[in-house]
């Protein structure tokens, strides 16, 4: 983009600095270099400054449909909002800045774009056609000083300029006052809320809008893992064999520490088995502890996992409770074998005088753990992921909460 | 979407899909049996290992 032909170049009288006049409706112009007003030799005791931004700055470019537009100018207002509290009842108070930047395209119009800390928006000037909205709750009422004005402008700005505005649905009763704090001036804007990626492609920084679209992706994707996960953990609970079911077995204090045969089961790969272990409790508090016991043909143990059943009763506070676990399920990842045998060995009978309970072998069952990690790890990647990219969209636009 | 990008997403899904659903096939994190033979009598060993959850095994024959 070529920058504009300036239609006159004025030097500041106080620094040298070539003001250039790119708007023939200029009535101030305010030198960017040491702040002096034109028509003034003498800098004011405080310089006006244009904010630091990454896409605006003072004759910088940008391409919006098809218009070049430069910028010529930027004022900052700072002061407080009110809005109206119902559940209070009461004007709810709180402070605010914006900037508002001039900007002319190659035809010589002005528009205007605000910016805050939530975003930038483009404020097409409308008529006046309604009276001031004064004690209308409906509307946020702003009270702003101007704090600093640069570049070029075609109204004469007061230093410290107040400004009172009534807004309603992006639509902006803007209303200038004079020294004695009567209405100067009333204008009407529209302001339509600017698209922060489409900005940054009129700002011509592709790169970062591919960066942006390629961590929103990333985000996207590390949600979706944690659907596919849970989705993938029932899809391979489908493929569970049951090896063997053994027979109900009934425990009394006679079994105690003898070994019971519960059967045999092939293992023609390693993998994980759940032995999956269900008792018919006897009534009343109680409890049972056996080893459940794997051995390979020569009758070696190749694993012993233990088993616990118990019922517990009580009362407290909130009345009578019972607590009971009448299932155990314990796993464990064993090599190929072509028999494995499996015994349970009573350990402990309390209280009841009988249990009966049968079992079932279960394999390729499927292991949570990876599934929880590899959730977690996806849910703490999205977030970071989208953490970043919120600072990122700070970092080149300026703007974003 | 650009090829980096879905490179990206593919690698991503496949660390956070395929890894976590293959060690979960595997049985990771379960208690473990290994079958080990004993280097100087050849006679076979059961080692295990804890998991994150249920009883361990016993070690040897």
């Amino acid at each position: 983009m070529k920058a504009f032909e300036p239609i006159k170049v004025h030097n500041c009288k106080n620094c040298g600095f070539p003001m250039r006049q790119f708007n023939p409706n200029t009535l101030m112009m305010v030198c960017e270099s040491c702040g002096t007003r034109f028509g003034d030799s003498a800098p004011p005791r405080y310089k006006p400054e244009a904010p630091l931004n990454p896409l605006f700055k003072l004759h910088g470019q940008f391409e919006k449909n098809g218009t070049v537009w430069q910028i010529i100018g930027c004022q900052s207002y700072a002061g407080s909002v009110e809005e109206w509290d119902s559940e209070d009842n009461t004007w709810e108070r709180t402070p605010w800045s914006y900037h508002t930047w001039w900007i002319i395209n190659e035809a010589r119009e002005i528009a205007w774009i605000s910016q805050d800390k939530t975003g930038y928006s483009w404020s097409h000037k409308k008529t006046v056609s309604s009276e001031i909205p004064r004690g209308d709750k409906s509307y946020e009422v702003g009270h702003w000083t101007m704090i600093s004005a640069v570049g070029e402008f075609s109204y004469i700005p007061r230093e410290a300029e107040q400004v009172r505005s009534y807004e309603k649905d992006g639509r902006t009763l803007s209303i200038l006052l004079d020294e004695n704090g009567k209405n100067q001036e009333i204008e009407a804007f529209h302001d339509v809320t600017l698209n922060l990626t489409e900005l940054l492609e009129s700002f011509g920084k592709q790169s970062v809008i591919d960066a942006l679209e390629r961590s929103k992706a990333l985000t996207r994707t590390a949600f979706a893992s944690i659907i596919c996960l849970v989705l993938g953990y029932f899809i391979l609970q489908g493929f569970e064999k049951t090896l063997i079911t053994t027979p109900t077995v009934t425990i009394n204090a006679q079994s105690l520490k003898k070994v019971i045969p519960l059967g045999e089961f092939t293992m023609q790969k390693q993998g994980l088995i759940e032995l999956d272990f269900l008792a018919n409790l006897a009534n009343g508090t109680g409890s049972f502890d056996a080893e459940i016991v794997v051995s390979d043909s020569d009758k070696a143990p190749v694993a012993e996992l233990p088993l616990s059943l118990w019922r517990e009763s009580g009362r407290d506070s909130d009345g009578a409770w019972t607590e009971s676990q009448y299932r155990n399920a314990p796993r464990i990842n064993l090599p190929a074998a072509d028999v494995y045998t499996l015994s349970l060995v009573p350990d402990t009978l309390k209280r009841w005088q009988t249990i009966s309970l049968r079992g079932k072998v279960t394999r390729n069952v499927v292991s949570l753990m990876p599934i929880i990690v590899g959730g977690v790890f996806a849910a703490v990647l999205g977030i970071a992921i989208s953490i970043m990219r919120r600072k990122r969209i700070r970092r080149e636009t300026g703007v974003g909460l | 979407m650009s090829k980096l990008t879905i490179m990206l997403v593919l690698l991503v899904f496949g660390a956070l899909v395929l890894l976590p659903l293959w060690a979960s096939w595997q049985g990771m994190g379960e208690a473990s049996v290994s079958k080990q033979r004993d280097a100087k009598t050849g006679r076979i060993l059961y080692v295990g290992s804890r998991g994150w959850v249920g009883g361990g095994p016993s070690s040897g024959k």
